[in-house]
Formats: C-alpha cells, sequence, structure tokens
C-alpha cells in the first residue's frame, strides 16, 4: 500500500514539474535597445553581480513580484537558485548600501510598461503576453 | 576631545529626513530571538563575575556582550534597525542606520552613517560611519533575515570592533564568467564601555582600532562565490576609569593586529553551503586565534534546515601571562520562509569548551522571528 501511495505520489510531482516548465518565460528589453545581451549577463544582472551593461550604462533590472509563480520559476530555471536565497540576498544587500533597492512589479503588464519606458531596463514575462515596443532577448 | 561622530551623524540624519525630500527612502529589519543554556553545569569559568550567576552560559554575540543562561531569555539577541537614505543626486546619497537592542545594557547604537558617491558604474566611494567588513555576512550581520541560520556562528564572526569611522572605495566588474566587487579602506574604531571587555572585566574599558587599513575581494560565478579580507590596524585597551592603557601579556601596551578572511559559499537550487576561515594574529602581544565555520543545507520549498560545525582555537608566545581558549560547536538549524519579508528560524547548538575551561560547555536551543520591512 505504501509503495502504491508514493508511486503516486512521484507521478503526481512529476507532472506538476512537466506542468510548470511548459509555462515559457520571456525576457525583454526596450525595443529600441542595441545592447547584444547574452544569457550570462542576464544571470548576472538579474543576481545583481554586475549592476552595469556591456556598453558600461547602468542596469535596471526588474523583477515580478516575489511569490508569484513566474517570479519563482525565473529565479528557479534562469538563476538556478532557491526563491529563499534571492530573498536573503536581497536584504543583504540593501542593508548595506550595496543595492538602492530592488524593483519589483506586480504582472506583466506592469513589467512591460516599465521596459518600454525606461532606458536600460530588462524584466521578464510570460512568453504569450509579450506585445508593445520591447525586443525579446531571451526564452527559458 | 573627538567630535562625537555619533551626534553629528544623528543630527545629519534629522536634517536629511526634514528635508522635503528629493527622495528619502525608510526601511528596516528586526529580530525577536528567545533562548536558554543547559548542560553540565561549570560554575569556575574565567568570563567577568557577571556571569557566574548561572550553571551555563553561551555567548551569542560577542561584541554586544549577548549571552544567554540557564534562565529563558529574550534579551540577548533581540534587536530593531532603521535604515534612511536620501539621494541628493542620483550620484550622491546619505545612508544611515539605526540599531537598537536589548543585549547588555539597552541601547540604540548608530551602525551606519556615510554618504556615498558613485563616480561611474564601476568605482563607487563612500565616507563615514560603516561596518567592518571581516566576514562574507559582516555587513548584513544585524539583519538576521540575510542568513540562513538564526545566528552567524559566533566561534568566526564573535570580536570586540563591528563598525570602523573612515572611508572606502569599491570597484565592479564583470571579468569573463566571473564578477569581481572589491574594497579598499581605512579609518579607526573606538568603542568606549565596550560590551565585549564585559565579558572578560568587571570594570569598564574602551577598545580601540587604530589606523585601520585593509581590503577585500569577492568573486561570483554562477554558484560560486569567494571571498578574500585582510585588514591591518593598531589594537589598544584602555581603563575607562584611569584613562590609563592596560598592559598585555608581552608587557606592552598597544600592539599591531593582522587579520586573514576566506569565505567559500555554493548556492543552487538544492544544495547551500556556507564556509568561513579566519585568522586573528595578536600575536606580537597576546594570541594568534584560528576559526573557521562550515555549514551545509538544503532549501525544500520554505525551509531550509542546516548543520554547521565551527571552532575557534587561540595559540599564545606568552603561556606565563595567557591562558589560550579553544573550544568547537555543532549547531542544528532550520529557518522557515514565513512571507516574503519574514522568517521563523530553529536552532540547537552545542559548544565543547575546553581543555582550558573559558565559558564551559554549553547546549542551547533557540527559536527568532526575522523581519524586513
Amino acid at each position: 500500500m505504501k509503495t502504491n501511495y508514493l508511486k503516486f505520489l512521484t507521478i503526481i510531482l512529476l507532472l506538476t514539474a512537466a506542468a510548470s516548465a511548459h509555462a515559457e518565460i520571456a525576457v525583454i528589453v526596450g525595443a529600441d535597445s542595441h545592447v547584444p545581451y547574452d544569457d550570462l549577463m542576464i544571470e548576472k544582472i538579474f543576481l545583481v553581480q554586475s549592476l552595469t551593461l556591456p556598453d558600461g550604462s547602468k542596469a535596471a533590472p526588474v523583477h515580478q513580484k516575489d511569490g508569484t509563480n513566474i517570479h519563482s520559476e525565473f529565479v528557479l530555471s534562469l538563476l538556478n537558485k532557491a526563491p529563499s536565497y534571492i530573498r536573503s540576498g536581497w536584504s543583504k544587500l540593501t542593508f548595506t548600501g550595496s543595492l538602492k533597492a530592488i524593483t519589483e512589479l506586480p504582472d506583466d503588464d506592469a513589467v512591460i510598461k516599465y521596459v518600454e519606458s525606461t532606458p536600460n531596463a530588462i524584466g521578464y514575462v510570460n512568453a504569450k503576453k509579450v506585445k508593445g515596443n520591447v525586443r525579446v532577448v531571451m526564452k527559458l | 576631545m573627538k567630535p562625537s561622530v555619533n551626534l553629528v551623524s544623528i543630527a545629519a540624519l534629522l536634517v536629511v529626513s526634514n528635508v522635503n525630500a528629493m527622495d528619502f527612502k525608510l526601511s528596516g529589519f528586526g529580530s525577536v530571538v528567545a533562548g536558554y543554556t543547559s548542560g553540565s553545569c561549570t560554575p569556575d569559568n574565567t568570563l567577568s563575575d557577571r556571569y557566574n550567576g548561572s550553571c551555563t552560559r553561551f555567548i551569542a554575540d560577542w561584541a554586544h556582550a549577548g549571552v544567554y543562561s540557564s534562565d529563558f531569555d529574550y534579551r540577548p539577541e533581540s534587536k530593531l534597525g532603521l535604515q534612511g537614505m536620501v539621494k541628493f543626486t542620483p550620484a550622491l546619497s546619505f545612508t544611515s542606520q539605526l540599531v537598537a537592542r536589548t543585549a547588555d545594557v539597552s541601547q540604540i547604537s548608530l551602525e551606519w552613517a556615510y554618504l556615498t558617491f558613485e563616480i561611474n558604474p564601476e568605482w563607487t566611494v563612500q565616507a563615514g560611519r560603516k561596518r567592518l567588513p571581516l566576514f562574507y555576512y559582516s555587513d548584513s550581520q544585524d539583519v538576521g533575515f540575510s542568513y540562513p541560520w538564526l545566528r552567524l556562528p559566533p566561534d568566526v564572526y564573535g570580536w570586540d570592533a563591528v563598525n570602523y569611522n573612515g572611508a572606502s572605495a569599491t570597484y565592479r566588474k564583470v571579468l569573463g564568467t566571473w564578477s569581481l566587487k572589491a574594497d579598499a579602506f581605512a579609518g579607526y574604531e573606538s568603542t568606549k564601555n565596550s560590551p565585549y571587555a564585559k565579558l572578560y572585566y568587571t570594570e569598564p574599558k574602551t577598545i580601540d582600532w587604530t589606523n585601520i587599513v585593509g581590503g577585500d575581494v569577492e568573486l561570483n560565478k554562477d554558484w560560486l562565490t569567494f571571498r578574500l579580507t585582510y585588514i591591518h590596524s593598531g589594537y589598544q585597551q584602555l581603563d575607562q576609569a584611569t584613562g590609563m592603557r592596560d598592559t598585555w601579556p608581552s608587557g606592552a601596551d598597544t600592539g599591531k593586529q593582522t587579520i586573514f578572511g576566506a569565505s567559500l559559499n555554493v548556492d543552487t537550487e538544492h544544495l547551500l553551503m556556507r564556509s568561513e576561515y579566519s585568522v586573528f594574529d595578536r600575536g606580537s602581544f597576546q594570541y594568534t586565534a584560528h576559526a573557521w565555520m562550515v555549514g551545509v543545507g538544503s532549501p525544500i520549498g520554505k525551509w531550509t534546515p542546516m548543520v554547521t560545525a565551527s571552532s575557534y582555537k587561540e595559540s599564545t608566545n606568552f603561556p606565563d601571562g595567557y591562558v589560550p581558549s579553544s573550544w568547537n560547536s555543532l549547531a542544528f538549524s532550520a529557518r522557515y520562509d514565513l512571507t516574503n519579508t519574514s522568517a521563523l528560524k530553529f536552532q540547537v547548538d552545542r559548544l565543547h569548551d575546553g581543555p582550558n575551561t573559558f565559558m564551559g560547555d554549553a547546549n542551547v536551543i533557540a527559536v527568532s522571528y526575522d523581519f524586513v520591512f
């Protein structure tokens, strides 16, 4: 009986994982940005390990609100970190003067609006929701 | 008489926060921590007499004399911090942080008060009152929410100076797949009525770190973080009542110390590893202390259970005048992310002291609620 229960649990877990892996995320920048982004640079910008773009200008990363599915998925799949690492890491940076603030927005539309209107902004949204004056630099 | 840095900075903070501000941001953090010790009774220890009332004791926070006894107590580690930051221009800002503690004598202290000037995205200079970057978590040591344990391992983090007054320059650069952050700094720190000294002495002491110079380098790559620190300074301890310098076991009344630290951390989706090694070389006048810590944990959903081993060991060139201490500890901790801005933590520590008894063995049980806002 116990083995069956475990098997059932495993199948459910695998299905859940497979289902969530299908929600594709697009990393977006302003359409007029000509910076050649690569995966590593995107990762470093979101981890606040790099504050700049390759052309020397200051990066303006924007996250989706912590606790949303897309935030957790982004953190896990691109950054390969547990969300708790990101949370505690941010507090380490914000209370030590290394980081002025983390920009967090509530949903895809708000992120798109921010990326459209902010120089050097980089954000992530559900790939199906991409619209407006933005350019997709990475899909995951 | 030296101008009072604290008063000047508090005044600056007030003035700044009253300016109908360009860009003012207030944030904060806090920890409510409670715990107690148990274990075999060691009334005969070499700590200051004020800690002899209890059968067992545990120094959770050396710099602020946060000491647990066999009575359940919330005072040794609970704290509340407020941070104000004002931006004058995009490149120039002022940051200040006040922390209220219940350890030792209840007190509010000015931990940070500095001006930041961003010369360009690679170079930043800061001047004022800042944290001494002795260890990986030194910068955020008051922010419990920023680390996986209930407390930073005291075997490594337990020293007599936390902040300094001076200036620093920071350089950031991406080098291939690595990110580099390097700091150079210089300044001084004088701790009057040192809580750390109260652990050892009945009478109040002032501890000075003079002519501090140092640097640290942090390298990040994917799941790996590597950090090195080097600090050099003068060191002296004064009797507060007389103003006279205390004499060290070497016979001198001042000394020079050299501090070296290394840290290696790993963060993946399923693995968390924290390690630090440090050498405090006060060997020319007192002792040399080697300390290390290795912690391994795993983020499982909202939980981060962790096992951490640590050790502190002194050696001395003056066996007639100084009894070197050593002990080792094992900690089992669990962090539970309650919300995105708060966490509950549970921790059990087992400290084995000896062969020369300093504080005695202790088992410690503690719980905490950490938050940021």
